[in-house]
């Protein structure tokens, strides 16, 4: 993970605008259930490493157009993600110099609290609620958070900033 | 980084626990808004503007593919199925025209016992975006909305029969819930025997349960389930279902008895809205979704 400097907004904004688009693309059969949370996963990459541009706010704001893209109540995503961010943020400066394999398991657990967040809400709005298989998808975000890390670290150095600290 | 110095070194305004406190409320709010049905329409629909260039590029490539797949066809696979078509046409019309004089015969038929005549269905061809909308549900996104008369709760058909209905409409596109999803129930009759039923989605593509039906239904493998149009918002007539197996156990209040949907749901590409008879008024639609949506 690269340090603290600004990243454009355009950036940011391309990089959600990326996770909604993975979130909605269909996948064949079964693979589906394995879906990694994209939009959650860029969320947290950017409360850790950009929290000047990235604030509850703007994780909320994502929340709700996710919400309207999928069509769920609107606000559901919105406080799932406000919830995430808010972890993100509040441990950020542990989180961030935790080697990799720590990372993903700290990115589980806060998957974990954002799938309960969607389920209890959709237990409340009598929507069915899925069983354990919603639990797959928090599996396949750890699996997938050091690729979004990587893969992030890798464009945000190509656009001239975020000087490589290492470790 | 001379730049950077001049922040603060404490990031002015609310503090993050009032930040998070505010938006928490704010999105409790909307939901509860939004639960109670169409407080926030005008919202989604603005939104849905927003978010409908995501689902457009989501779909591009696939119906990319399609249009390529029907533009770079040769000409003798394009001769072939022109010849299948016809044939078929040939085969629909001759059908149609025994339908005609049926439905003379019906509408003359109503008229001698003074009930009033089904009112023609006017049908709108639509196409299902290729957008994963929620991987344990089973919704789908059209891509007609309120723009092009969609409205809430109306059916959706397929070549075979009903798919589903329109759970929200929005200004370009339209959600629906199919009739497998589990927190769908349909109002249904026997075509042979005219008993009706009501049949609930299992969450599998391929079938419905019928849960209310008695041992001693008279309900055999085979029969064919047709919409029976009490619900109100679905057309009455139009196929639904094939029952696959009866199971009557003497222990039990009601026979078990499980039917598959004759409109193949997983593969549909194209979806007909169906108007039938006058718009419904009001909040009309709404009740009669309520009614349409679970046994009482």
């Amino acid at each position: 993970m690269t340090d603290l400097a600004d990243s454009p907004f355009w950036l940011i904004a391309g990089t959600v605008l990326v996770a909604l688009v993975l979130s909605v693309m269909p996948l064949p059969g079964a693979l589906a259930l394995y879906r990694p949370e994209w939009l959650a996963l860029v969320v947290i990459y950017w409360c850790l490493t950009c929290p000047e541009r990235f604030g509850p706010g703007v994780a909320w704001t994502c929340g709700i157009v996710m919400d309207a893209l999928h069509g769920t109540l609107l606000g559901q995503n919105a406080l799932a993600l406000l919830l995430i961010s808010f972890l993100a943020l509040r441990f950020r400066l542990q989180v961030r110099i935790f080697p990799i394999a720590q990372q993903s398991f700290t990115v589980a657990l806060m998957l974990a609290l954002h799938t309960f967040v969607l389920i209890w809400i959709d237990g409340v709005a009598d929507v069915p609620i899925g069983g354990l298989a919603r639990l797959w998808p928090v599996l396949a975000s750890a699996i997938a958070w050091p690729l979004v890390v990587l893969g992030l670290d890798r464009v945000r150095e190509r656009n001239g900033n975020g000087a490589h600290v290492p470790g | 980084m001379k730049e950077r110095d001049e922040k603060p070194l404490f990031v002015r305004g609310p503090s993050l626990g009032a930040r998070m406190l505010l938006l928490a409320t704010a999105s409790l709010a909307l939901m509860v808004l939004d639960y109670r049905n169409n407080h926030l329409q005008s919202i989604r629909n603005a939104l849905s503007v927003v978010v409908y260039p995501i689902r457009v590029a989501v779909d591009l490539p696939f119906s990319a593919t399609r249009w390529a797949g029907e533009n770079l066809r040769n000409r003798t696979a394009l001769i072939a199925e022109n010849e299948s078509l016809r044939e078929t046409e040939l085969d629909a019309r001759a059908r149609l025209q025994r339908l005609a004089a049926v439905e003379a015969e019906n509408a003359r038929l109503r008229a001698l016992l003074e009930s009033s005549a089904k009112v023609a269905d006017r049908v709108l061809v639509s196409e299902i975006m290729s957008v994963d909308l929620d991987r344990f549900h089973h919704r789908i996104l059209i891509d007609k909305g309120t723009r092009n008369g969609a409205y809430r709760g109306q059916a959706l058909l397929s070549a075979d029969g009903i798919v589903g209905q329109i759970t929200r409409a929005e200004l370009l596109t339209s959600e629906a819930i199919l009739i497998s999803d589990p927190s769908h129930a349909l109002p249904v009759e026997i075509n042979r025997n005219g008993l009706r039923a009501i049949a609930v989605g299992s969450g599998d593509l391929t079938r419905l349960s019928l849960p209310f039906l008695p041992n001693n239904a008279d309900v055999e493998v085979g029969d064919l389930l047709v919409s029976s149009g009490l619900g109100g918002s679905f057309p009455a007539g139009y196929p639904v279902g094939v029952i696959r197996s009866v199971e009557r156990d003497p222990g039990e209040p009601f026979a078990t008895v499980t039917a598959e949907p004759v409109a193949a749901l997983n593969r549909t590409r194209e979806v007909l809205l169906v108007w039938s008879g006058a718009p419904p008024v009001g909040d009309q639609d709404a009740d009669s979704q309520r009614l349409a949506e679970g046994p009482p």
